[in-house]
Order: C-alpha cells, then structure tokens, then sequence
C-alpha cells in the first residue's frame, strides 16, 4: 500500500499527550479510533509512531512463516500485527522483543497475543495485546502480507497511521487526519488544564467544567 | 478443480456424507477443516460447494468501493458458497435479505460467515441457508466494510483458498482442499460405511461391548 509518510515531528507532538485526550478528539471528529481489548503488557511505557502493518492467516494448504518482516520496519515504526485476535498462539516473543529494542522500534500493537513476558517486561519494551500465552504461533499461521490494511481491536489500520500507547490502551489517529486531532487534541488538554487550575484555585468542579465546556468537549459538531 | 468435474464426480457423493463423517476423515489423514463454532441459523439444511470468499474488515478513512458481498456475489457461479471472513465478529452484520436475493438469482447455495447476519426469516423463508455465529438488527455501514473477495481468508481457525470445498450442516461447518477431495472422501465413505454397520449391529440387539470390540471404535481414526 503506497503512503506519504508523516514527519516524525507530529508523531512527537502526539507522544507528549494521553490516549484518553487523543482518543476525546477522535470522537469529537466522528473517527473510530480506540483499540478495543487490546492491553498493554509493561505498565508506565509510552509508545508512539507509525505503523507497519503485519497480516496473519492460518496454515493451511498454502503453507508460510510468520514472517521475517522486522528487517523493512523502521526505527520509531510502531509493528501492528493483526492476528484476528487469536488467543491460541502467539505471534511475537523474546527475540523479536530484543531485535525491536535494538532498531529503535517504537512498540508492538497485537490483536492477538504474545509470549516471554519476562523479557518484554526487563526491557521495558512497549507491547499492547489481547494477553499473553505461551504456544507459538509457528506452524499454526503465516503471514500474508505486509504494509497493508490491517484491523486491531475493530479499528482500521493503514500503514503509516500514528498509533499512541499508554497504561490506559492504544489509539489510532489515521494519518490523513493527523494535524486536525492534534489540533483538537491541543484544545481538549488544555480545557482539562484549566478546569484542574480552577478547580485548584477553590472554584467548585461544576463551576468550572461548566464553564471550559467539560461535558461536550469531546462531543461531534452536528 | 474444473467446476464440472466437481459438479459430476463429487458433488452427489458429498451430499450422502455428514460434516462429522468429512471432519473424521479430515483428522485421520492429518487436515486441519472443522470449524468450531459456526452453525445453520434455522432449520436442517446442508450445503456443500466451493468457496467464493469476503474478506471484511473495520471501516474508516479508507473506504470500499462497493457494498460488501457485491462483487463476490456477481463473481460466483451456481452451486457455489459465499465464505465471509469478519473475525469471529458477532456485534456486526455481513449479510441480508438484499445479498440473500442477489445470491439465490445467481443459484449460490448459501452463506458461510464467520461472523453475524440480519434478516434471517426472510432468508429462511426464501430457502437460503445462513451458516454464522449470531444474529443483528444493525447494518454493516460505517462499521464494517470489505477489504477483498476471491483471496485467502481465515474461517475459525482454518485457512480458506477461493475455490476450496465447504460443507455445511446442523453440526457445523468443514473445509477440504480440493487436491484432497479424492482421498478426504474416500476415508469419510469408509467411516460412514462402518458406523452404519455399527449402528445395525447396536439396534438388532448386540451387546455394545461386543460392538465396540468387533469395531475398534476407539482406534477408528488410527492412522
């Protein structure tokens, strides 16, 4: 799938806020954008970048690896791999985690799950997931393609989308969309501030989400 | 496989066979087909034919350029199965009374949807079987959309090639390469022939001990 990659400028600016705020802006522009399921495995990590997508299917007659993909990802990539959201098997593992960590990769997205938890969590490398498991996924799917239209948690995925992961799970900002959420984005973090500020200052909670508009914040313009 | 040599040579044979027969033959010679979990929404039919498949995926920026099922539908031939991959999904539909019409105008013998599907009386009334894990009243739009059709998809947890043999009925769904058919169904013919055999034994009266010695029912699969 042929892509204009973002700068790696924005993709900064989305790290430095929530996947809660990014994920309000989302819904304010209509755009399905939330992960649903899927977890992180290393709690207090941040992950942003863009994606590299990753498409599973079982073995079968047509028979295959899983894949040799992680030569082509770039550093500060995100790795999505769509594995239908299989639970049964695992699509990545202790030398994928340590390989990932040595190019620079920003994180792996999995609807589906992985394996040598130990590992991923001593190198404190950004994985979010359905859960964790320990039968390989070796002999029971392949890939079928990569750098194509995948789905994590029903959201779309195209490569080069922004993903952002934190403790509270992984958001999709798709990348024609980019500057408009981050906008948005902006605008909704910093109504929070003031709101806290206020609140802060002695002014009761009502009064001010009433007045920064907390309860439409993230509301769709009709 | 040529379509009319399926048509001539297997078709009639599958018919007589059940999905549990073809399921044992499938693990016997060491196939992985069955598929867990996707069953008739009404009724007792069975269908049997080669796949035409729907691959669906989550909607968003990038759009599809038809209704999903469209083209699949326009592309398949009679006799054949519209197989639709939506994960397992069973909070949003891939198939209704619209796709149901089209499919049986073009002489399709049913649906197969790893997922759900929505106007199943008016299905059921026009005689076109629904294979899927549940039922909706939501439409597909904006949440779901085709991604391809006649591609590799996965149903269960069993890969499906376009073309690939399905077979359908009330106790689920099984999938055979068609350069396995010959001997898939060789073994499933075999399988029935004997359980029949057991099945007389049992009701004039033999003792089931004394069946299941004369049968070696447990080693039945036994390679």
């Amino acid at each position: 799938m042929e892509f204009k990659r973002l700068n790696s400028e924005i993709v900064k600016e989305f790290e430095s806020f929530s996947t809660p705020t990014i994920s309000d802006a989302l819904d304010k522009l209509g755009i399905p954008g939330g992960c649903h399921g899927i977890e992180p495995v290393v709690s207090g990590v941040k992950m942003a970048g863009t994606a590299y997508t990753v498409r599973y299917v079982p073995v079968g007659a047509v028979k295959g690896s899983v894949g040799d993909y992680i030569e082509d990802v770039l550093p500060g990539d995100v790795i999505v791999l769509d594995n239908n959201g299989r639970t049964d098997c695992t699509v990545w593992g202790d030398i994928l985690t340590v390989t990932g960590k040595m190019k620079g990769i920003a994180g792996t997205v999995i609807d589906g799950v992985c394996r040598d938890i130990h590992t991923i969590q001593e190198e404190k490398y950004p994985i979010f997931s359905r859960g964790r498991f320990m039968m390989t996924g070796k002999d029971r799917v392949m890939v079928e393609a990569t750098q194509v239209m995948v789905s994590i948690g029903k959201v779309q995925v195209k490569p080069g989308d922004i993903l952002v992961g934190d403790d509270s799970g992984v958001v999709v900002v798709p990348r024609e969309m980019a500057q408009k959420t981050l906008g948005i984005v902006k605008a909704i973090e910093e109504a929070e501030n003031f709101i806290v500020e206020a609140v802060k200052n002695g002014q009761s909670l009502k009064e001010a989400r009433q007045k920064f508009g907390y309860h439409t914040l993230q509301t769709k313009k009709a | 496989m040529e379509r009319e040599i399926f048509d001539r040579k297997y078709r009639k044979r599958l018919e007589k066979l059940s999905t549990t027969n073809l399921s044992d033959a499938l693990d016997k010679i060491g196939i992985r087909g069955a598929v867990i979990g996707v069953r008739p929404l009404f009724g007792l039919a069975k269908v049997v034919g080669p796949a035409v498949t729907i691959k669906i995926t989550a909607a968003g920026m990038a759009k599809s350029r038809h209704h999903l099922g469209i083209e699949a539908i326009a592309s398949a031939r009679k006799g054949d199965l519209i197989v639709i991959d939506n994960r397992g999904d069973i909070q949003n539909n891939c198939w209704g009374e619209i796709l149901t019409c089209a499919a049986k105008m073009k002489g399709v013998c049913g649906v197969i949807i790893d997922g759900a599907a929505r106007d199943v009386d008016m299905c059921e009334e026009m005689g076109f079987p629904i294979f899927a894990r549940g039922v909706v009243p939501i439409t597909a739009r904006g949440r779901i959309m085709q991604e391809d059709f006649n591609c590799l998809i996965r149903l269960g947890d069993v890969q499906v090639r376009p073309g690939d043999i399905l077979m359908g009925d009330i106790n689920g769904v099984v999938v055979i390469p068609p350069e396995k058919l010959e001997d898939v169904l060789s073994e499933a013919e075999k399988i029935m022939e004997k359980e029949e055999l057991m099945k007389k034994d049992i009701l004039s009266g033999l003792d089931i001990l004394e069946v299941d010695k004369k049968y070696n029912y447990e080693q039945m699969l036994k390679k």
